[in-house]
């Protein structure tokens, strides 16, 4: 132990010595690690965000959206009929397992009103299944239920957030607003916003079957200041299948049944369970590039530790002679040589992992960008840079003790 | 205490071959203190070398306390070096890094089971035998040639070592530093350490007890004068 510290003090002595020399040595290392950490930690923070957004999506799920495909010339005046339809729904309903969950979605944007109190939010008129499908939960009341939907309940369930913009100060349950000329009780609140919307906006459920009878087969939609008449069976079409083994299956059965009624693809079907696995598989691409970039610059730093190993040995052939002499042994001239590449090459990995630390940090503090630092990488480059001093420094160790004491003394 | 027999050492450079010592017979006892003098090129700095096991002899046997050498590898001639011989050469070799007292500990470094704290004290009072003592955490550069070689020599004396050899060590002081360190020689020499240094300077050949005179790599004379 008190030899250990002996040689490594010995180390840094040497390098004591040629300070500027041995600072440049360790910025090739310094960089290389930092990069490294810096790297895997925007690659792993990107990936998160992705993973993160497509599991939102629900991992099981399978989710038809009708795309409206028509020209804009088109659409000037007449009611556009478009996307998913009913006949598609029965079929898909009866190809699917029974332990599957489906919800339509029919959506409104617009007003609703709570006397005076006017708000734009979305409306989302759905089956019951919703709340098992987008994993909805609720922080007061109840959920729509099929009762609700069999008997047309003029009812609904509101978002927490709408809850606290319209009774702030009352229980909002048993209030009722309207929309459209038509008034829903609220019946339940629900606990965050609806994930699996792109909207962050206030959003309301009401039945399907209610939001037809009062509102027409044909959806109005006023969005920013321009009107749309859509006859559309259903905005968006969710399927929740028991495990992710079922999903596979039920995608090509949807894919098959939505084919056949539609000469113009005017859907689209998103498995986000497939948007996973290719998420998986563009960060494995990204962790070979970023690896291989890595091993570049600590491969870089290396040779430059080597060098100046190399650089060194020669000129202090004379202090190797002269340990020699004074009863140093071949393996003792190696030791002290690598332990002095190893101080010059951890001391870079010390700074090197304090800075890529600090700029993934850096870097989500000043663009946004998320970033996660994983121990894992941490540990990896230092490791590398470690092994990185053993085998750029054995060579000029190696060499250095291969000379004859006397050689070595008479070197001037 | 040491001996040589028939010692040959040849230098192969390219085509020539310089033969550097040619069958040298010696037999140094303890607490003797020997001069080698001759001629430049007379072969004084090899045969020192192959003295202190720097270097190995073409032919011939180098026993030591009645051991052959020529049996011992790498390792076992290297410690050898750490145990049992001194060195103090003409450009004193000190490391610039190192403190006075550092560079005096540096053999230690490569012996087993030194103890600390008596080395340390050891030091110390070579440093004040050299009469270093009030310069323990000096650097080399801030110390005269002859301050240096005296870390040299203490540096020498610290595994107390059977024999000192040194090579031209008053080479590079002027005539004053010289007979200082000629000084602190005979005083280790009364101490009972053995001696043998390299010189061809005869102020330095007067103060020894014993001159072996080299000529083409043979010993051409060797005389005892029992006097000073
Ligand atoms: N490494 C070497 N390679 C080739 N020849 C050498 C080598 N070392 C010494 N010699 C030769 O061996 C002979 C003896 O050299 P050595 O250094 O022992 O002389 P010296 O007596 O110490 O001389 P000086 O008083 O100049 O130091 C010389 O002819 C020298 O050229
Ligand atoms: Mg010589």
């Amino acid at each position: 132990m008190n030899k250990i510290f002996s040689i490594l003090n010995f180390a840094l002595q040497s390098l004591a010595l040629h300070k500027l020399r041995s600072s440049l040595t360790v910025l090739g290392i310094v960089f290389g690690v930092a990069s490294v950490i810096t790297m895997l930690a925007v690659g792993e923070g990107a990936s998160k965000a992705a993973q993160d957004s497509i599991r939102k999506l629900g991992s099981t799920n399978i989710i038809v959206t009708s795309i409206n495909k028509q020209e804009e010339d088109e659409q000037e005046q007449r009611v556009r009929s478009y996307g998913v339809t009913y006949e598609d729904i029965s079929r898909i309903k009866t190809a699917v397992s029974n332990y599957t969950n489906i919800s339509r979605q029919r959506i409104y944007e617009g007003e609703i009103q709570y006397y005076s109190n006017e708000t734009e939010t979305t409306v989302i008129a759905c089956d019951s299944d919703i709340f098992k499908v987008n994993s909805i939960s609720l922080k007061k009341g109840r959920k729509l239920c099929d009762l609700d939907l069999r008997n047309k309940n003029n009812v609904c369930v509101i978002d927490g957030s709408l809850s606290n913009e319209l009774f702030p100060y009352q229980d909002p349950l048993k209030q009722k607003i309207s929309f459209r000329g038509s008034y829903y009780q609220v019946v339940g609140v629900t606990k965050t916003a609806d994930m699996s919307q792109n909207f962050s906006d206030f959003t309301v459920y009401i039945p399907f079957t209610t939001a037809l009878s009062n509102h027409g087969e044909i959806i109005f939609n006023q969005v920013n200041g321009a009107y749309s008449f859509e006859k559309v069976d259903a905005h968006k079409l969710i399927i929740k299948l028991p495990d992710t083994a079922a999903v596979y299956s039920a995608y090509q059965k949807v894919q098959r049944i939505m084919k056949h009624g539609h000469p113009v693809q005017d859907y689209e079907i998103q498995v986000p369970i497939k948007l996973l696995e290719q998420a998986a598989e563009t960060k494995r691409m990204f962790s070979i590039l970023l690896g291989s970039i890595a091993g570049i610059s600590l491969l870089v730093g290396g040779i430059g530790i080597m060098n100046i190993m190399l650089a060194t040995v020669s000129e202090r052939t004379k202090e190797i002679g002269l340990r020699r002499a004074l009863g140093a042994k071949r393996k003792d001239i190696i030791i002290q040589f690598i332990s002095e590449a190893i101080v010059l090459s951890l001391i870079g990995g010390l700074v090197g992992v304090f800075l890529g630390i600090l700029v993934p940090i850096l870097i989500t503090t000043f663009t946004g960008i998320e970033t996660q630092l994983s121990m894992f990488s941490i540990a990896l480059a230092f490791l590398i840079s470690g092994l990185t001093g053993v085998i750029f420094g054995s060579y000029p160790a190696i060499k250095s003790a291969s000379l004859s004491p006397i050689e070595a003394l008479r070197d001037v | 205490m040491i001996e040589l027999q028939q010692l040959e050492k040849t230098y192969q450079i390219g085509s020539q071959t310089v033969r550097a010592l040619r069958g040298v017979e010696m037999i140094v006892e303890a607490r003797e203190y020997v001069a080698i003098m001759g001629a430049s090129g007379s072969g004084k700095s090899t045969l020192l070398n192959m003295l202190g096991c720097l270097d190995l002899p073409t032919s011939g046997n180098y026993l030591i306390d009645k051991k052959d050498t020529s049996s011992l590898d790498d390792d076992e001639l290297s410690e050898l070096r750490g145990k049992k011989i001194g060195f103090v050469f003409q450009s004193y070799n000190l490391l610039p890094q190192f403190s006075v007292l550092e560079n005096i500990k540096l053999p230690l470094f490569y012996q087993n089971g030194v103890d600390a704290e008596a080395s340390h004290q050891r030091a110390i009072k070579l440093a004040h035998l050299v009469g270093l003592g009030e310069r323990l955490e000096h650097k080399p550069f801030e110390l005269s040639g002859g301050q240096q070689q005296r870390v040299a020599i203490a540096r020498a004396l610290i595994n107390d070592p059977l024999i000192i050899l040194a090579d031209e060590p008053t080479g590079n002081l002027d005539s004053h530093t010289e007979q200082e360190i000629l000084d602190l020689f005979e005083t280790l020499n009364k101490q009972g350490k053995t001696i043998i240094v390299v010189t061809h300077e005869d102020i330095v050949g007067d103060r020894a007890k014993r001159v072996v005179t080299m000529k083409d790599g043979n010993i051409l004379r060797d005389t005892k004068h029992e006097t000073s």
